[in-house]
C-alpha cells in the first residue's frame, strides 16, 4: 500500500475522532479511510475491506439518489470531486452493506495540497432533513 | 493534558497543508483561525485580524445574500452550523478587505471532540 | 559526503556554560559532498559559524526546512549570502498563495531586519522545494511535508553512495496512540526509510510530551522508535530542548540506548562534530 501524504495522515486522526461519518480517498480514487462513525452508516468495517477502488463500493453499498432512482458513479458526490476536482453536495439514500437503509446528506470535496497537486477527496455525511 | 483540544490542534496543522480555504470558530462562534487560501479570498493576514466574536467577523466582509441583502452574522452558515451543530451549505457575496467582492460558496461543519465537547464548526469555501 | 553540526539545539538558542557540549546554536548542518558540493541545511543561529566559503566555490544550496524563526534566525548572517561570486539558491516549503521571497521578506526586513533579501550581494535564487525528488550538484534530493504546525519539509539526500535523512522538526505521533503503527501511514516515512544517517527531532522526553502535544516535536522514544521502524544505520538524535543541559541530555541518551538492544546505532547531534558517511557506514572525524 503507497505512502499516504501528510494531508491525509493528518485527516485521518482528525476524522477518526469526529462523530460525521468521514470517507477518505486517495487522489488515485483508493478509499484509504473509513472513520468508525462511517463504518457503522455503511454496515461494513475497514479491516475487513482494506483499501479499495471507490468505485467498487458498489458492491456492498447501493446508491440512489433522494427520487429512489438509480445512481451511477458519475452521479456520486465523490466522484464528481474527485474527477472535476469540484465540491458537490446532494441527499441520497444509501443502502449500507447490512441492508439498512439511510437517508444523508452527503458533501464531498477534493483536497489539494499547498504545491497545486490533488491530494484526493473526503466525504461526510449527516441525516437529512 | 494543556494546551487545545486535539481534534482543534489536528484542524489547524491540517489547514496549514490544504490549499483549500478553511475558516473556523469555537463553540461559540469567535473566530479562531483562517488558513492562507482563505486569506486570499478573504483579502486580509488572520494576523492583521485575529481572534473576534461572531459579531464583528459575520460583519467584517460585508456579507449579502444571492438577492443582495446583507446578512446577519447569525444568518452565516458557519453560525449557523455552530448553533444547530448540525452541517449547512450556503452562497452568498461578500468584499474583500481588499476592496474586491467575491461570491462564495461555504460547507459549515460541527466540530465535536470524541468525547461529545462541542468545539465549534470549520467552514469550507470556494470562490463560486 | 562530510556533514558538520553547526547548531543542534530546537526552539530557542541556549548558549550558556551547561550546554557547551551539546551547544547552543539552532539548526544547521552543512554538508560537503564528494564532488566539492555544498549543501546546508536550515540557517539556524549556527549558520554564522559556517566559514565563508573559498574561490573554488561556486554554488551554495541552501535547504530550510520550514519559515520558524529558530531555522531561518541566522539567514542574515550566512556570509555566503554576502559574497558577490557566489551563487546561493535557497529551497523552501511551497505555499499555494505566496513566494517564497515574501515569506522570507517578513523576516529579512525592516524593522526584524536591517538588510533586504533584494540587497544581498550574492547571485541569489529563491525555489520552492517541490514535493519529490530533484538534483543538486552531488546529490539526488527527495522533499516532501512533514507533521509540524505550518508547511514543513523533511529531506532526504543521495550522494556518494550513502543516504542521509533530514527530518529536524517533526511529531509524526500526533494524536497517534497506534504510533509507529504502519508504515504507509507514518509521516515523512519515505524520506527515512533505510537511511544511513537519520538526523531526527528528539525534543521532549515521556514526561515533557503530554504537555507539548501539538507543538510539532518527537520525543527521544519516538524518534527511536521511528529509527527502528525505519531501519536506519544511525540516527542522530537532533533539535535538543534548549531546557535540558549536556548532563541532563548525556542521561537521557544514555538511558535511551540502554533500554534494550537497538538495531541501530544512537550519536546524539553534538555542535561542532563533523561526520563522514559514505558507502563504509558512518565515522566520527
Amino acid at each position: 500500500m503507497g505512502h499516504k501524504p501528510i494531508e491525509l495522515i493528518l485527516l485521518r486522526q482528525l476524522a477518526s475522532r469526529l462523530p460525521l461519518p468521514v470517507t477518505l480517498v486517495d487522489a488515485e480514487g483508493l478509499v484509504v479511510y473509513i472513520n468508525p462513525a462511517n463504518e457503522r452508516l455503511l454496515g461494513l468495517k475497514q479491516a475487513a475491506v482494506a483499501e479499495f477502488p471507490y468505485r467498487r463500493l458498489h458492491e456492498w453499498i447501493e446508491y440512489r439518489h433522494a427520487d429512489r432512482s438509480p445512481m451511477t458513479y458519475e452521479d456520486r458526490p465523490l466522484a464528481v470531486a474527485l474527477d472535476d476536482r469540484r465540491p458537490h453536495q446532494t441527499t441520497i439514500i444509501l443502502h449500507g452493506a447490512d441492508g439498512v437503509p439511510h437517508r444523508v446528506e452527503v458533501m464531498a470535496i477534493p483536497l489539494d495540497g499547498q504545491g497545486g497537486s490533488l491530494i484526493g477527496a473526503m466525504s461526510v455525511f449527516w441525516e437529512a432533513d | 493534558m494543556s494546551g487545545p483540544p486535539i481534534e482543534v490542534v489536528l484542524l489547524r496543522q491540517v489547514a496549514g497543508y490544504l490549499a483549500t480555504p478553511l475558516f473556523f470558530v469555537d463553540e461559540d462562534g469567535n473566530l479562531e483561525y483562517y488558513n492562507e487560501p482563505a486569506e486570499a479570498l478573504l483579502g486580509h493576514r488572520y494576523e492583521e485580524t485575529g481572534q473576534m466574536p461572531l459579531e464583528e467577523w459575520g460583519r467584517l466582509w460585508s456579507p449579502t445574500d444571492p438577492d443582495g441583502r446583507p446578512m446577519d452574522p447569525e444568518e452565516l452558515p458557519l453560525a449557523v452550523a455552530v448553533r444547530d451543530r448540525k452541517p449547512v451549505q450556503g452562497t452568498f457575496s461578500i468584499r474583500g478587505l481588499d476592496g474586491v467582492d467575491r461570491q462564495l460558496t461555504v460547507t459549515a461543519l460541527p466540530i465535536e471532540a470524541a468525547d461529545g465537547a462541542h468545539l465549534g464548526a470549520v467552514a469550507i469555501f470556494w470562490e463560486a | 559526503m562530510k556533514i558538520t553540526f553547526w547548531g543542534t539545539r530546537g526552539s530557542l538558542p541556549s548558549p550558556r556554560p551547561g550546554t557547551l557540549r551539546y551547544g547552543g546554536n539552532t539548526s544547521c548542518v552543512s554538508l560537503r559532498l564528494g564532488d566539492g558540493s555544498d549543501v546546508v541545511l536550515d540557517a539556524g543561529t549556527g549558520i554564522h559559524r559556517l566559514a565563508d566559503f573559498g574561490p573554488d566555490t561556486t554554488r551554495v544550496d541552501v535547504l530550510l526546512t520550514h519559515l520558524h524563526m529558530d531555522h531561518i534566525i541566522g539567514l542574515g548572517f550566512f556570509g555566503a549570502l554576502f559574497q558577490p561570486d557566489l551563487e546561493v539558491h535557497l529551497w523552501g516549503p511551497p505555499s499555494a498563495t505566496l513566494e517564497l521571497h515574501a515569506r522570507l521578506s517578513r523576516y529579512l526586513s525592516p524593522p526584524l531586519f536591517p538588510v533586504r533579501l533584494r540587497d544581498l550581494p550574492c547571485k541569489l535564487e529563491l525555489h520552492d522545494a517541490p514535493r519529490g525528488t530533484f538534483d543538486l550538484p552531488g546529490a539526488t534530493v527527495t522533499a516532501d511535508l512533514v507533521c509540524h504546525p505550518g508547511p514543513t519539509l523533511g529531506y532526504r539526500l543521495e550522494a556518494d553512495g550513502a543516504v542521509l535523512a533530514y527530518v529536524p522538526d517533526h511529531e509524526p505521533a500526533l494524536a497517534d496512540g497506534a504510533f509507529p503503527g504502519r508504515a504507509d501511514w507514518i509521516s515523512g516515512f519515505p524520506l527515512m526509510a533505510g537511511a544511513d544517517l537519520l538526523i531526527h527531532d528528539a525534543q521532549y522526553t515521556d514526561e515533557e510530551y503530554p504537555a507539548h502535544v501539538g507543538w510539532g516535536h518527537s520525543t527521544i522514544s519516538q524518534a527511536m522508535a521511528l529509527a527502528e521502524t525505519a531501519e536506519v544505520t544511525t540516527l542522530a538524535a537532533f533539535h535538543h530542548d534548549p531546557s535540558h543541559n549536556d548532563n541532563q541530555l548525556d542521561r537521557l541518551f544514555a538511558a535511551a540506548a540502554e533500554e534494550r538492544d537497538w538495531p541501530f546505532k544512537l550519536a546524539p547531534a553534538c555542535e561542532g562534530v563533523t561526520l563522514t558517511l559514505g558507502r563504509q557506514g558512518v565515522f566520527r572525524r
